[in-house]
Formats: structure tokens, C-alpha cells, sequence
């Protein structure tokens, strides 16, 4: 009598077998003693793993539809920003390819005076003060990023009755820089404090440090008791009410 | 460009039918609630924007996390933070416990997540997959593999984990 290899026998424990696979597989176990005994130990095994494994369980957090409808539709209505403006160069290079085309023209023209026309807007802006800070207008969502971690400070967020959001460093040498619903504090030579303010009606908030999510404002609001929430960075992980 | 309705039906169902096991596995995997409550909502998100349902749905969400999770440890050089080097990262335990049952019930998970960390990314992955409630056509698409060495494979996982605990902690209770 052949006897069942381990696999087979893990997957009829597993319910992985057809019916007409298990019934042999049982059949077999009643009339062989040592499948039956082997089988035993790796029921006996897997009951082990299972009970290891259960210690794994988490509380589910609170996530709303409308949280994922809202960031769904967001990267589309980039894609199709990009689109048109990749469209817009595609067609200004044919153009621009086509013999005694005038568009190289306007082109060397419009190359040769941007740069005194339009001066970069700096991106990267030094605090001028300890206590510089940056705004940018969020209505749909915000996230603000502080690059790196750091072992002490607080952040300071604060629900308030203004439009924009506001982000700034209480000391060190912090730079800013904003994008889309972005604030990003480059915090290399960090500061004590920094302070967050939020419009009140600002449907969602995410503060990350080094990389990973500290505290997030959704839909499924956090209290904010007095309007004011302290977030610990020596805890790194900390949500202090 | 609008979703049919029947797809928003849908979409909905299986958010309230799926979210939390994805969720599960995901933390198990990442040992980070953060983590993976972010990937769990950047898998259902791309879904969406899909919009329609791919034909192995449970596979094709855990091949998108997976894909994030990999982007993400691969541009921000992160390790995976095991719960024992971040305590603060361990989920409260219920109001009600006693102090001792919460510090060890948060031992004993930063012991199996250790023990987990320690298996190669495959082996790890398919036990939490099968735990999770995966069956083996589902784990073979998703890591991917022959359907028919799942069970060889788990088994020898299985093997790997449970000398890996007793090596470090002695039989299970």
C-alpha cells in the first residue's frame, strides 16, 4: 500500500482536495496506521502555526468610502493635466520640425526673454525668520512632511478659521517646499516645534515624518478637544488627543 | 468618463467584504498598521480607478499592495520596522485588559512577528497568505507559483516558522 505524502495530507487538513480526492484520502487514513498517526501530527502542527499566526490580528482602522472615491479621482485629473500639456509639446515640436517653420523663431524668442519675463518662482524658500513659515491654499486635502525623523519636538496642529494651511518651524533651519495639497519641511537641521494650521472644513489632514504616516485628519474625524492637537516626535508614533 | 452603476455597486460590496482581511494580511505582512492600512486603501483605490472588476479579484489586490510595498521600501531605503524595535507601533489593546495581559499579548506578537522577519519574503508571504484564508489557487497566482507545490512549499514554511519560534522561544503554548 502506497502511503499519502505530507502534502497531500496538508491539503485535505486544508480542504484544498476535491471530494472525490478527500474520500480516497480518509479512506486511506482509516485503513493505514501510520498516514493516520502522521496525519495527526501535522493536524497537530498546523494547529500550532494557526495559534502563532492568530496572535497577529489588528484593530481595523476607520476608512470611508468617500475617502477612497475622493483620492481616486484625484491622480485622474492629473493624468489628464499632464496629457494636455504633453499633447500641447507634441504638437509644438512638429511644428517646430516643419521646414522655415516660424515656430522656431517664436520659440528662440520666447527662450531668450523667459528667463527675465518670468523669473522662477523659488520653490525652496528660506525661513527669513526663526519663526518663517509657508501657506498654501488646500481645499480638498493636505499632506505635510517633514523629511526626516527626528528623536525629540512637537508638532503643534491647530483648526482654525482661515482658508489656507500654514506650516512653520519654532527655530532650527527649516526649509519649505510646496506642491499639489503638499507641504514638505526639509528638516535636516530640525526645530523644537512646529506649527500646523488647519482650516476647519479641511476634509483631510496627513502629517508624515521621515517617511511614515504620524497623524492623519479623514472624514472619520479625530476629536479635536480644543481645537488643538500636540503631537509628541519622541514618541514617533504618538497621537496624543 | 463615468462608472456604471453596477460597477459602484460592486465596489462597494467588496470594499465592506474585503477591506479589513486585506488590511489583516498586510499588517501581518509589514508589521506596521500604518503601513498597511495606506497600502490596503492604495490597492482599493486603483480598483477604482479601473474601473471594472479584474476575474481574481483577491489576488489582484494583494499583487497591487505588494507592488506599493515593494516601490515604497525601494525609494525610501525603509527597513521593515519590526513591532519589538517600535513598541509605540503595537495597536492598544482593548479597554478592559488587565496591564500584564496587554504587555505580554504585545510580547508575544513582537516574538511572532521577529520569528516572521526572520523567513525569506516568499516563505513569510505565503503562510500569512494561507493564514489569511487564501486558498492555494489564489496564492499561486499572486506569488507566483505552480498551484500544485503551494502545499509542499506551505508545508516546509510551516516547518521554518515553528523551528524558527522554538529555536528562539521554545515550544508554543
Amino acid at each position: 500500500m502506497a502511503h499519502l505524502i505530507d502534502s497531500e495530507l496538508l491539503a485535505a487538513e486544508h480542504g484544498e482536495l476535491t471530494p472525490g480526492a478527500t474520500a480516497q484520502v480518509r479512506s486511506h487514513l482509516e485503513r493505514c496506521g501510520l498516514c493516520s498517526e502522521r496525519f495527526e501530527r501535522l493536524r497537530g502542527e498546523q494547529r500550532d502555526i494557526g495559534g502563532l499566526l492568530d496572535v497577529l490580528t489588528f484593530p481595523v482602522p476607520s476608512v470611508s468610502l468617500d475617502t477612497i472615491r475622493r483620492r481616486a479621482r484625484r491622480p485622474r485629473r492629473l493624468v489628464r493635466a499632464a496629457a494636455a500639456i504633453g499633447t500641447l509639446v507634441a504638437l509644438a515640436s512638429a511644428a517646430a520640425a516643419m521646414p522655415r517653420s516660424p515656430v522656431r523663431a517664436w520659440l528662440a524668442r520666447i527662450w531668450a526673454v523667459a528667463p527675465e519675463a518670468a523669473p522662477a518662482t523659488p520653490r525652496v524658500a528660506d525661513p527669513i525668520s526663526p519663526t518663517a513659515g509657508i501657506a498654501v491654499s488646500a481645499s480638498a486635502g493636505v499632506t505635510i512632511e517633514l523629511l526626516h525623523g527626528q528623536e525629540g519636538g512637537l508638532i503643534q496642529v491647530i483648526l482654525a478659521d482661515r482658508p489656507d494651511v500654514t506650516a512653520r518651524a519654532v527655530g532650527g533651519d527649516v526649509g519649505y517646499r510646496v506642491g499639489r495639497e503638499r507641504i514638505v519641511m526639509d528638516n535636516r537641521t530640525p526645530a523644537k516645534q512646529y506649527e500646523i494650521e488647519l482650516p476647519r472644513r479641511i476634509p483631510e489632514a496627513t502629517v508624515r515624518v521621515g517617511g511614515r504616516v504620524l497623524w492623519r485628519l479623514s472624514d472619520g474625524r479625530e476629536p479635536f478637544g480644543n481645537d488643538t492637537v500636540r503631537i509628541s516626535l519622541s514618541l514617533q508614533r504618538g497621537r496624543v488627543p | 468618463m463615468g462608472l456604471g452603476r453596477q460597477f459602484e455597486a460592486e465596489f462597494i460590496r467588496l470594499f465592506r467584504d474585503r477591506f479589513a482581511g486585506l488590511f489583516q494580511y498586510l499588517a501581518r505582512l509589514t508589521g506596521d498598521v500604518d503601513t498597511a492600512s495606506d497600502l490596503a486603501q492604495d490597492a482599493f483605490i486603483q480598483l477604482y480607478q479601473r474601473g471594472d472588476l479584474p476575474n481574481d479579484l483577491g489576488p489582484w489586490l494583494v499583487t497591487v499592495a505588494h507592488n506599493r510595498w515593494r516601490d515604497q521600501q525601494r525609494s525610501q531605503q525603509r527597513r521593515l520596522r519590526l513591532l519589538d524595535a517600535h513598541p509605540g507601533s503595537v495597536p492598544a489593546p482593548t479597554a478592559g485588559d488587565g496591564a500584564d495581559v496587554m504587555v505580554e499579548a504585545a510580547e508575544r506578537r513582537a516574538r511572532v512577528q521577529a520569528v516572521l522577519e526572520r523567513l525569506p519574503e516568499r516563505e513569510k508571504q505565503l503562510l500569512l497568505l494561507h493564514h489569511s484564508g487564501y486558498s492555494y489557487r489564489e496564492i499561486a497566482l499572486i506569488l507566483p507559483i505552480a498551484e500544485t507545490s503551494v502545499g509542499t512549499l506551505l508545508r516546509r514554511a510551516g516547518a521554518a516558522f515553528r523551528q524558527a519560534y522554538e529555536d528562539s522561544h521554545g515550544t508554543p503554548d
